[in-house]
Parts: C-alpha cells; sequence; structure tokens
C-alpha cells in the first residue's frame, strides 16, 4: 500500500500540474505559480548545501544574482541566444561556487557563512557599482524571452507568455526536486548527511569532509545559476535589489519553515512564502519583521519544518496503530 | 589618521564578537544590530532630550547591555550546544527582526547626531581633524584598557577568561557559566552599542547601519584569531589602516572590497589568525 501511494501520488501531482494551465486561464494565478517555481528551484539549491550539507550559505541570492546577470549580459550585449546563456549562466555561477568554497569550505565552523556573507555583500557592490556592465541602480532592462524550440513537423513551444513559462519554469523544478531525491538517495548524499551530523564521525568512515562540502556546494550554486537566469528571462529586467543578502534571507526562511533536508520542504516553503504576501498584502510592512520572528521560532519549536513535522505526525499515529493491534 | 580612529571602533565591535565566541561558540551575527541600537540611543538621548554627548554613551552602553542579557536568554539560550548552523540562523533571523522593527519604529530616513566636538577642527602633527575624532580614538582606548583590567584582576573577569579557555574546567572549580555567560553578553552588546554611539556624529544613524561594521568586525575577528581579545584590538587597528589606505590609493568605491580580501587572503594561509593556535584537527 505504502509503496504504491508513494509511486501514483507524485504522477498525480505531476499530471495536475501539468493541468493547471488548462484548468484556469487566470494569468495572476499563472503568474503566482511561476514565482513559486522560480522560488521552489532556488530553495532546493540552498537544501542542498544548507539542509542536506549543513552549510550556511550567506551569498545565496548573490549566486542568483550571477546567473541572472551572465543570462542577461549574453543576451542583450553578445546577442546569444537563451538555449546559451542558460548553460553558460549555470557553468559561470559554478565557477564562482567553486572559488569561493574552496578557501572557505576546507575549515570548519563559521568560516564558510563568513566568506559568504562578505561576497554577498561584494557582489551587491559590483552590481550596484559596475554601472557599464551591470547598469548599476538602474539594473539592466529589455533581456528578451526565451526563443522558442521548433520542432520538425511545424510544431513549436514558444515561452514568450506565461503559460509558456510555466512550463519551462515546471520541467526545471520538477528536474531540481529529482536531483535533490537522487542525492538522498545516493552514497555522496548520505556523505553530505555525513557531514552535517557529525564530520569526525564522517571523517573516520573514510569520507572526505571538503571534497563533500565543495561537491555540494558547487552543486548548488549552479542550480542557483539556472534560477538566476530563469529570473532573468521571465522578469526581463534585473536590478540589484532581488540579489541583495536580504534576499537570501527570504530564501532561507522558505527552507527552515518547508523543512531543511527534506525532499518537499523546499516546495512547500516556497509555496507558502509565495502565497503568503499574496494574501496578506494589508501587513506588507511588517512582512521583515514577521519573517524574523518565524525563522527564530521555527529554529527553536520547528527544526525539521512543516514538512518534518507531518511526517512526525504521521509516523506517530502509524505507530499509534500498530499498538492497538 | 582616518585608519587609527575607524580602528579604535573597529576594535570596539570585534572584541565582543571575538569574546562571545571564545566563552560560548557562537559567531553573533546579530552583533551588528547592537551597534545600531547604539546609534538610535545616542541619537534620542542626546539630540532629542538634549543629555550631554559622554553621559548619553554610558546610558546607550548602559541600555543596550540590558538588551545583550535580554537576547542571550531569549534567543541564543535554545541553540547552545546545538549545530553551528542553528546559531547563525537564529542571528540572522533576530537581525531581521530588529533591524526591519527599528525602520517601522523609527523610520527609514537617515538621522544625523550633533554634538559639540564635530565642529571643533584640531590640527596634530601637521594634520587637521576634528575634535569629535580625537574622542572616538580615545574614548575606545579608554574602554578597551577599561576591560583589560577587568579580565585580567578582578575575581570575576578571571572566571571569564577561565570560561574562555575551558568552559567544563571553569565549571568544574565552580564558576557559574549562566553568569558568564550573562556578563559577557553584557560587556558585548555595552561595547557594540559604545561604537555605534561614538561613530553616529561622524556617519548617520540608520536601521541597517550595522550591516558594514558586521562584515568589518567578523574580518577582525577572523584576522585576530577567533575568541582572541588582543588579537582583535591589533586587528581591529589593521583593518582600519588597511581600508584607509586602500581607501586612499586605489579606490574609495571598492573601500569593502579590501577587508574581504583580507579575509580570504588570511581564510587561505592562515586560518587561526595572526595569534591564534593552529588548529588541532
Amino acid at each position: 500500500m505504502k509503496g504504491f501511494l508513494e509511486k501514483i501520488l507524485p504522477a498525480f501531482f505531476i499530471l495536475f500540474a501539468f493541468l493547471i494551465p488548462v484548468l484556469t486561464q487566470d494569468t495572476y494565478y499563472q503568474h503566482t505559480l511561476n514565482v513559486a517555481f522560480l522560488f521552489a528551484i532556488s530553495v532546493y539549491g540552498f537544501n542542498i548545501i544548507t539542509g542536506i550539507t549543513g552549510q550556511f550559505n550567506i551569498a545565496h541570492a548573490g549566486f542568483i544574482g550571477i546567473g541572472a546577470y551572465v543570462s542577461a549580459l549574453a543576451t542583450t550585449k553578445f546577442l546569444l541566444s537563451f538555449w546559451i546563456a542558460l548553460p553558460l549562466a549555470i557553468l559561470v555561477t559554478g565557477i564562482f561556487g567553486l572559488l569561493i568554497g574552496y578557501p572557505s569550505l576546507r575549515l570548519r565552523g563559521v568560516y564558510f557563512a563568513l566568506t559568504t556573507l562578505g561576497f554577498g555583500e561584494i557582489l551587491s557592490l559590483v552590481f550596484e557599482n559596475w554601472i557599464p556592465v551591470t547598469g548599476g541602480p538602474m539594473g539592466i532592462t529589455g533581456i528578451p524571452a526565451p526563443t522558442a524550440i521548433k520542432l520538425p513537423g511545424g510544431i513549436s513551444f514558444a515561452f514568450d507568455s506565461k503559460i509558456g513559462f510555466y512550463y519551462l519554469c515546471l520541467i526545471f523544478m520538477l528536474l531540481s526536486i529529482y536531483v535533490n531525491r537522487q542525492l538522498l538517495k545516493s552514497r555522496l548524499g548520505r556523505a553530505m548527511l555525513g557531514v552535517r551530523e557529525n564530520e569526525d564521525l564522517a571523517q573516520s568512515l573514510g569520507i572526505s569532509i571538503t571534497g563533500t562540502k565543495i561537491v555540494a556546494f558547487v552543486l548548488a550554486t549552479m542550480f542557483l545559476g539556472l534560477c538566476g537566469s530563469l529570473y532573468a528571462h521571465y522578469f526581463r529586467f534585473i536590478s540589484p535589489v532581488s540579489f541583495s543578502v536580504a534576499e537570501t534571507f527570504r530564501h532561507v526562511t522558505m527552507l527552515i519553515v518547508g523543512g531543511k533536508g527534506t525532499l518537499l520542504g523546499p516546495l512547500v516553503g516556497a509555496f507558502i512564502f509565495t502565497a503568503l504576501p499574496e494574501i496578506l498584502r494589508s501587513i506588507e510592512d511588517y512582512q521583515w519583521v514577521a519573517y524574523g520572528a518565524i525563522l527564530m521560532v521555527c529554529i527553536v519549536f520547528l527544526p525539521k519544518g512543516i514538512v518534518g513535522l507531518i511526517k512526525d505526525i504521521l509516523e506517530r499515529l502509524s505507530n499509534e496503530t500498530v499498538g492497538k493491534k | 589618521m582616518n585608519g587609527l580612529i575607524l580602528g579604535g571602533a573597529y576594535a570596539l565591535i570585534s572584541i565582543g564578537m571575538t569574546m562571545i565566541f571564545g566563552i560560548m561558540n557562537i559567531s553573533n551575527f546579530a552583533h551588528g544590530t547592537l551597534y545600531m541600537l547604539g546609534g538610535y540611543c545616542i541619537y534620542f538621548l542626546s539630540t532629542v532630550y538634549g543629555q550631554s554627548f559622554f553621559l548619553a554613551v554610558a546610558i546607550s552602553m548602559f541600555i543596550v547591555g540590558l538588551v545583550g542579557i535580554a537576547i542571550e536568554r531569549i534567543v541564543f539560550r535554545p541553540v547552545y550546544g546545538g549545530p553551528v548552523l542553528n546559531d547563525l540562523l537564529i542571528a540572522l533571523g533576530l537581525t531581521f527582526f530588529l533591524e526591519n522593527g527599528a525602520l517601522l519604529l523609527w523610520g527609514s530616513q537617515t538621522k544625523s547626531v550633533k554634538t559639540p566636538y564635530t565642529d571643533v577642527i584640531l590640527h596634530l602633527f601637521s594634520v587637521s581633524v576634528t575634535l569629535q575624532r580625537v574622542i572616538v580614538l580615545v574614548a575606545s582606548l579608554v574602554l578597551i584598557a577599561a576591560l583589560y583590567v577587568f579580565l585580567n584582576s578582578t575575581r570575576f573577569g578571571k572566571a571569564i577568561v577561565a570560561a574562555s579557555q575551558n568552559p567544563r574546567g571553569a565549571s568544574l572549580v565552580g564558576i557559574d557559566l549562566t553568569r558568564v555567560y550573562m556578563v559577557t553578553f553584557a560587556i558585548s552588546s555595552g561595547f557594540a552599542a559604545a561604537a555605534g554611539a561614538l561613530l553616529a556624529p561622524i556617519f548617520y544613524v540608520f536601521p541597517t547601519m550595522g550591516s558594514t561594521p558586521l562584515l568589518k568586525a567578523f574580518v577582525v575577528v577572523v584576522l585576530g584569531g577567533m575568541g582572541n581579545v588582543q588579537g582583535a584590538v591589533v586587528g581591529g587597528f589593521l583593518v582600519g589602516i588597511a581600508e584607509s589606505l586602500g581607501g586612499a590609493y586605489i579606490s574609495s568605491d571598492y573601500k569593502n572590497v579590501f577587508s574581504f580580501i583580507i579575509l580570504i587572503s588570511v581564510l587561505l594561509i592562515r586560518p587561526q589568525g595572526l595569534f591564534g593556535k593552529s588548529q588541532s584537527s
């Protein structure tokens, strides 16, 4: 029964997700879903390095910015196609991940968080001050939508509408869930969990701590590059504000509230924090104060997030029914 | 000269952070908000209520010291002994809570603090500086000296030093760690507030004013060796001087980049800091 449910439920949800644009034509909902998917891709990247491996990347939003700026510049200044700019953004972001990760992940404790905090601030400075390239505070405008894919037989997929982009985001989000799932099952993923839980113990089992952390970080940053590129081509406009350290805070709140290190936590967190501000427009001024309070409360009382809480409740329920028999 | 003045303030901020790291093994990412609270305290006390500058600095230190004690009790105590990730996250949550709280309460516009000393210009060794800047340097040195005397010659100060060297050993010989934590947080917050209050007349007061000093403090703390108080003092002056030289001779837009380069090079070459013991691992 359990195995059957585990197979059938995701398939049902994926089918449902593919049918949503058919069910509702409302562009507002489609937009909200697109934003939620973009957030989800980013938070899945966050999950790899912070949720699974336990290293806090404060430059998270900055790395998304690298992806966004690389992709935007490649398409506006060098007139490359989106389909070349996207892998380029992923590659460049990954290289920055390696450059930042290598010196700071060799050390234990807070050094990685410190270095990424510094790097995040530097990125904001560069985005704002390197005006000839990044456009400074004005950002980059006129980023083209992804070019349509033309298949033989006259079929073509266009991405300049919200629906087209919806499918693009959905596919990449499913990819990021898939990578997280495979990672959690694999030897590498277990090594990452080992590093998070107890570095000494992991090392005694022959796991290369530094190597594992660096692989996790580069993989995570590549997802951020992906997210940044999609972001740039969806909104067609980027500016430094979207990639500040404060923005990292929004993403980390999604991760923690959803459930760090879990497979569905990032998705749940991304949806909650995309939908909530839309519903609670009236208290917009208080949102950051509320985020701060929610994060602190969650760390103390709900360390595994909503998904972890539901899992615990389900386990307790099934244990109780077993006990009654 | 500017480097020295900035250095004094950096040392003040960093001492608190390094003490908390040394004793509680927590890197307080919310330290910058205490600096910010110091700035707002001095603004309200001296500009709005017209207290004299020095009295206002002292009261600011006291108020923010109390805030620090509250933060230790309510926010940090639940995460002691947990993974490093949790202290980082909870401190970040606290930072956002306080920064945006300040934004809601006091607005986003910058506030300037006027003192009688900002307009007095002194000529020392062919350099002219305002009296306010000299006061920053002298006050920092006095506070650092006072802390040094407290840590080395009073009973409780020695208990703090003992706790930073070996917490378990210290509690075995009857040192009350809970009180040590409380006093350490109070001192650390008070010093951050002092830095914020002293620099407020030179810079401005606004909700996110703490983020740059926070970064600088981290660079200083890493440079001096995490948990090392003397290291933080020397590191503070080194970073202040390096920054003002880099800003003057290379580029002032990217002033913060120099501290970051220092941070990366220290991590690559000597991660235990200039004065730290090498890691046993």
